[in-house]
């Protein structure tokens, strides 16, 4: 259920994206030590946990690039 | 409870010290894109289904060139943030994207402390490794110690 690395979490995430950036949504829960990422286009589910810091770093890189994405003017 | 961009990362930011208080609750952060409606888009009934796709099949018959497409549409980003029976959402366009982007990157990396730092990696030869690092350490300074020692005795005794 939990994807265990995030290379991979990455890749499939931005894959499902692509696919169709309208549906998809980036959910981030933060409690109690634990992050849990959660991307989803309502057919497919994409989860990451870590409590580690530095992942803290790698999903705000990804999460900007995101945000950026869904503003921007589309073609 | 929507608000605008500067407000919601205030209310964001006193979320984030709520939570670190009580050190209780989950706080959800969501993102998704919006195309600006404010109606939901209205179900069409089958005689209106049936006669939009006789109208579409026709144009595309007659002049395959000419398609209707979007492009001109500004995608901006919906944000929400709940905590408790607290909910907090903003819109961001592409205009106020890079002063948000910012602004958010800092607030969850300065607000998301209590995340552990990386435990060492557990493989077998790792800890092997840091061993005999470790103790290639420990006899060295011993050793020159007591070469120091050893050169600074003679002397005396002379």
């Amino acid at each position: 259920m939990f994807i265990q690395s995030w290379d991979e979490f990455a890749k499939q995430a931005e894959r499902l994206y692509l696919n169709d950036p309208m549906a998809c949504r980036l959910c981030l829960k933060y409690r109690n030590e634990k992050l849990i990422l959660r991307l989803t286009d309502n057919r497919t589910c994409l989860q990451y946990k870590t409590k580690y810091a530095q992942d803290l770093k790698k999903a705000e890189k990804f999460m900007s690039s995101l945000l950026r994405h869904m503003a921007s003017k589309e073609a | 409870m929507l608000f605008e961009i500067d407000h919601f990362l205030l209310e964001l930011s006193k979320l984030f010290q709520q939570q670190r208080i009580k050190n209780a609750g989950s706080l959800s952060l969501t993102m998704k894109r919006y195309d600006g409606r404010t109606k939901p888009k209205t179900q069409l009934t089958k005689k209106q289904r049936l006669e939009q796709k006789n109208v579409m099949s026709k144009v595309l018959s007659s002049s395959p060139s000419t398609t209707a497409s979007n492009d001109s549409i500004e995608y901006k980003c919906l944000v929400r943030a709940i905590y408790g029976s607290k909910k907090l959402s903003t819109v961001v366009s592409s205009k106020d994207m890079n002063r948000f982007q910012l602004a958010y990157a800092n607030l969850l990396k300065a607000n998301m402390d209590t995340l552990k730092k990386k435990a060492k990696e557990s493989k077998a030869t790792t800890p092997g490794h840091t061993s005999t690092s470790m103790n290639n350490n420990s006899p060295s300074s011993p050793v020159s110690t007591q070469q120091k020692k050893a050169s600074t005795t003679p002397n005396k005794k002379k």
